[in-house]
């Protein structure tokens, strides 16, 4: 008997995110590119290069590797993976997202990165069965109510290990509250490793400190997009946003220190 | 349908507990334990320790145990851990109220040439702590935890313990299908008694502010079937009469699950750690 049988975790998971899935659509994210970029630059692909230490650490990392990442973004996961394996495959369907993710690979001389410009859903798995040896999705899970289905077609194209990361606890929780936005009720990180669990997927764990950095003027930019997939902005959106940011940031980096859940698995 | 922010873990473990209590005819007793020595050795001497080995090089990889590390287990059994640490680490304490398990762990310390261990023979609820405080970089349990009701404080006392990290490791497969088609021959509609593991400690760690990693790990377990029987007899004893009727339902499925006289089989467990000064920030 699974002793967490008592909560439908699926069920769970599937409310914790339907609200940011529908909200959250690509030409959100392509007004996001800019400052998301910047962002990633700033904090030098942090959150990426955590994830590719402990994987270093780990001792499975190797350079002959074909890696696919998922909803790469400007490539905070992609960028430092393609400075270690043979090739990364990344799928972005923001095309602004795209162009920051292959901006930023010339400009590190990076030749080894393709991008396919679709959703994951989009991706037709029969096309990539077991082509790749590491498949990750990083901060990008909220985008699938139907989590199990994706995750399942990571395996499909995995011949090697799946990893999923996804923040823990819930960051600006003041300002979201400030401005009126969703809190996340749930603890989504624990409901996403209870799921799996669940679902006979029992994977490694690691819970890695990391931290965001932007640009005050990025930082700016992010919140108030932020509040627009909500609703339109108001003056005191702004006000309330730019106080916010002021009151943590030190020679104008705006910093938020978190937590991420680091969920991966050899595939059977 | 409980909402999962309404899950309150420690309710969930005391409740797990008191559910298994309820099935038993009567709680386990440290002479049940004795008399579960041998087959317990058996197994976690397969391959040479290979469980034991396992979960110290997945520790090991991360720093969290060495050549210089002093540590103490709680509820040490037949030396699943004390053997292959001992070969490792600087020196092992055994918390261990079984005589026979004690036994059991001598003989296989002679057997191993290792002497760098001492067993305390108490209950872990029993040991003073303010005698042993701080002086381990690490303390480590393994399928004991179930038997604490009041698990937060257990836990509690084990971070007591240690300067570095604690470490628990629980099954993830304990109740295979053998054992569950054993329950029904014999229990019928009654449902298998759970046992609080994996991944509710996870759950209860995490809700409790610590910050816990996890490795799944892999080991093979090898018994003869007349060992293996002998843990069947004791464990149906709590349950129910053991009249040769039950014995034969026993005897029958385990001899259809051998080969030559032999059950072997492959389980994974997870190694849970964490390192007790830290807490993530509490939503």
């Amino acid at each position: 008997m699974s002793m967490t049988e008592s909560v439908d975790w699926k069920e769970a998971w599937k409310e914790s995110v339907d609200e940011s899935s529908r909200v959250s659509t690509s030409s959100y994210w392509n007004s996001r590119a800019c400052d998301y970029a910047k962002m990633v630059d700033t904090s030098d692909c942090d959150h990426g290069r955590r994830i590719l230490n402990l994987f270093l650490e780990e001792g499975i990392i190797r350079n002959d590797w074909n890696v696919l990442d998922i909803a790469s973004g400007p490539g905070a996961l992609t960028l430092p993976f393609a400075e270690r394996v043979r090739n990364v495959m990344a799928i972005e369907p923001a095309h602004q997202m795209a162009s920051c993710l292959m901006e930023n690979a010339r400009r590190q001389g990076l030749i080894n990165i393709g991008v396919i410009p679709k959703t994951w859903q989009e991706v037709k798995v029969s096309d990539y069965e077991k082509q790749f040896d590491m498949v990750t999705c990083c901060h990008a899970l909220w985008q699938f109510p139907d989590l199990l289905e994706q995750v399942r077609r990571m395996e499909t194209v995995s011949r090697g290990y799946c990893c999923l990361a996804h923040g823990v606890d819930v960051s600006e929780r003041e300002l979201k509250k400030s401005v009126g936005a969703p809190i996340e009720g749930r603890d989504q990180f624990i409901t996403l490793f209870n799921y799996l669990n669940d679902e006979g997927i029992y994977p490694n764990v690691n819970i890695l400190p990391y931290s965001l950095m932007w640009p005050v003027d990025a930082a700016i930019a992010s919140k108030e997009r932020f509040v627009e997939k909500y609703r339109p902005l108001t003056d005191k959106d702004r006000a309330i946003i730019r106080e916010y940011i002021a009151c943590h940031t030190t020679d104008g980096i705006y910093k938020i220190p978190g937590r991420m859940g680091v969920l991966w698995w050899k595939v059977g | 349908m409980m909402a999962a922010t309404t899950v309150d873990w420690i309710r969930n473990w005391e409740e797990i507990y008191d559910g298994r209590l309820k099935v038993m005819q009567r709680d386990y007793s440290i002479d049940d334990w004795s008399e579960r020595a041998e087959d317990y050795s058996e197994r976690r001497k397969t391959n040479q320790y290979e469980f034991g080995e396992n979960v110290y090089a997945a520790l090991a990889g991360h720093g969290i145990v060495g050549e210089t590390f002093r540590v103490i287990e709680v509820g040490s059994g037949p030396g699943t851990f004390v053997i292959p640490f001992s070969k490792h680490a600087e020196h092992m304490t055994a918390v261990e109220p079984a005589e026979g398990m004690i036994r059991v762990i001598r003989e296989n310390a002679r057997e191993a040439g290792i002497d760098n261990f001492d067993i305390i023979n108490r209950i872990w609820q029993d040991v003073s702590i303010p005698e042993i405080q701080g002086k381990y970089d690490l303390v480590i349990t393994s399928t004991v935890i179930w038997m604490f009701r009041d698990i937060m404080a257990q836990i509690s006392r084990m971070e007591e313990v240690t300067r570095g990290h604690c470490c628990v490791v629980e099954g993830i497969d304990s109740t295979d299908a053998l054992g569950k088609k054993i329950w029904h021959t014999i229990m019928g509609e009654i449902p298998y008694p759970p046992y609080p593991g994996y991944p509710i400690v996870f759950n209860l760690l995490y809700q409790n502010g610590r910050i816990p990693q996890v490795r799944i790990v892999e080991a093979k377990s090898r018994r003869s079937t007349e060992k293996l029987m002998k843990m069947y007899n004791v464990f149906y004893s709590l349950y129910t009469e053991l009249t040769p009727e039950v014995e034969e339902k026993i005897h029958s499925a385990l001899l259809a699950d051998s080969a030559d006289g032999l059950h072997e089989g492959t389980y994974r467990s997870a190694v849970v750690w964490w390192d007790p000064k830290e807490r993530r920030e509490m939503v």
